[in-house]
């Protein structure tokens, strides 16, 4: 099992298929009783299960406590998993839901904490270096302006400028139109612009 | 410069050992429907009333059909729900009556869910009837302090069911409420803070000061629409307050003095 490697950030189309279809196959297996297949998913997906959750809640203790949720909730979910479906999507999927139901129990929403985003400082290459606003901003007052967007612009942001992904594979994750996609990705980094201070301010 | 945090290497380990575990017990393979049906049958066929109940059911078979796809609010639900008290009459005792509500929840459920995807008119009715299956559930429960239970045996098994129903159900309408159009995310809403109460009182996370206690379950919640609660499950723009839920996660840890994760670079 452990031979399949961990899914590339960035990769091409053809490794994507090919990931996508690696997937399947061991989501199946999962679904049919093998826990070492759900062990291998876990392997590949945690990290962008975590980092799309990072970015949506307050701190890291929060970020690895839904991360554990979202992968009990789809340990216990497998067994219902529609292959025609991305296995990556529907777990994105799950992830949304815990998200949401954890912003529900914050009593105080919009207390937000940067002292995560502080101890990061630096991180990796931003994916679209063309997108002059995300490449110029700093990370910590990004960090805590995409958490003031709604929850799909969260997750736009997050899926196309953290993960990586073409706005075709955001559709078939969040189940919108290109249109729509292009639409509130446009709209979120129109609310950035507002909420980001220019980097000769900082 | 958008940041790729990664988890903490201790973290990724400590989860990885916590769903291999929760694995081998929730990925076990277990007897199909057709197979506990069977052993069913085979401890009932004895039993008078059974055999009774077995002629009557066969005298109205031609009805039983076009009820069983019935939805609540529908005419020939009211057949299906008369098919289920037989059924709940049949139980042997408490503890295969609270499988036997267990699996009817299941039924309500699973019709909430055709309801919604299919005809989100009928989806508050579903809903309301689906409340009224865990309400009954948990009356059963309930119910078993008041007998002698040696060992407290019955008591054990009736959390496993009311814990395993609540567990299922809670995924299912997680999934469901991704699916669904708006006008039936208020029915799904509402499922799910029934689902949330599925079990003992003493044996469910606290749900703070409001919570209500167990009580006895009335015949008719099938027929009413409950008001909706606020959604911002999976939704569009706009969807971003919504009241606070206290949602059981048994394998959650304190979310406080965790050390910060590494950052790949």
């Amino acid at each position: 099992m452990g031979e399949l490697p961990n899914r590339p950030a960035g990769a091409g189309v053809t490794s994507d298929e090919r990931a996508a279809e690696d997937d399947r196959a061991l989501a199946i297996r999962a679904a049919g009783g093998d826990a070492e297949a759900f062990g291998v998913l876990y392997d590949r997906h945690v990290s962008a299960v975590y980092r799309y959750v990072f970015y949506r809640v307050r701190n890291e203790a929060e970020a690895e406590d839904v991360t554990s949720d979202v992968f009990m909730k789809a340990l216990r979910a497998i067994p219902r998993y529609e292959p025609r479906q991305a296995f990556l999507a529907w777990l994105y999927r799950i992830a949304r839901n815990a998200v949401i139901d954890r912003g529900r129990r914050l009593v105080n929403r919009t207390q937000v904490t940067f002292e995560d985003a502080l101890s990061h400082g630096a991180a990796d290459q931003v994916v679209d270096p063309n997108e002059s606003l995300l490449a110029g901003s700093d990370a910590t007052a990004l960090r805590a302006a995409i958490r003031n967007l709604t929850p799909l612009q969260q997750e736009v942001i997050i899926l196309r400028y953290v993960e990586g992904l073409d706005t075709a594979e955001i559709c078939r994750i969040t189940g919108r139109r290109d249109g729509t996609i292009r639409g509130i990705e446009f709209r979120a980094l129109g609310a950035l612009r507002g909420l980001i201070p220019s980097r000769e301010a900082l | 410069m958008l940041p790729r945090p990664e988890p903490r290497e201790a973290f990724r380990r400590e989860l990885r050992g916590r769903l291999m575990a929760e694995a081998r017990v929730a990925l076990a393979p277990r007897p199909t429907t057709r197979e506990t049906a069977w052993v069913t049958l085979q401890r009932l066929w004895l039993r008078p009333a059974f055999v009774f109940a077995a002629i009557g059911i066969f005298l109205i078979t031609g009805s039983g059909l076009a009820a069983a796809g019935s939805l609540p609010g529908d005419p020939a639900f009211a057949l299906k729900r008369a098919a289920e008290d037989v059924q709940l009459a049949l139980a042997p005792d408490e503890s295969a009556r609270i499988e036997v509500l267990a699996t009817q929840a299941d039924h309500r459920l699973a019709e909430l869910s055709t309801a919604t995807t299919e005809r989100p008119a009928a989806a508050p009715t579903a809903s309301a009837a689906y409340a009224d299956a865990v309400a009954r559930l948990n009356f059963a429960i309930a119910a078993l302090r008041g007998k002698p239970d040696p060992g407290a045996t019955k008591a054990d098994a009736a959390r496993e069911v009311a814990e395993r129903a609540r567990a299922k159900h809670i995924v299912v309408l997680d999934e469901l409420e991704g699916r669904v159009g708006e006008e039936a995310r208020d029915s799904i809403e509402q499922a799910k803070h029934e689902a949330d109460k599925i079990g003992p009182d003493d044996h469910r996370p606290a749900k703070g000061p409001g919570a209500a206690p167990n009580r006895p379950p009335s015949r008719s919640a099938a027929g009413t629409a409950r008001p909706a609660e606020s959604d911002d499950h999976d939704n569009d723009e706009g969807a971003r307050t919504a009241a606070p839920t206290a949602r059981p996660t048994a394998t959650r840890r304190p979310s406080t003095a965790t050390p910060s994760p590494s950052i790949r670079r």
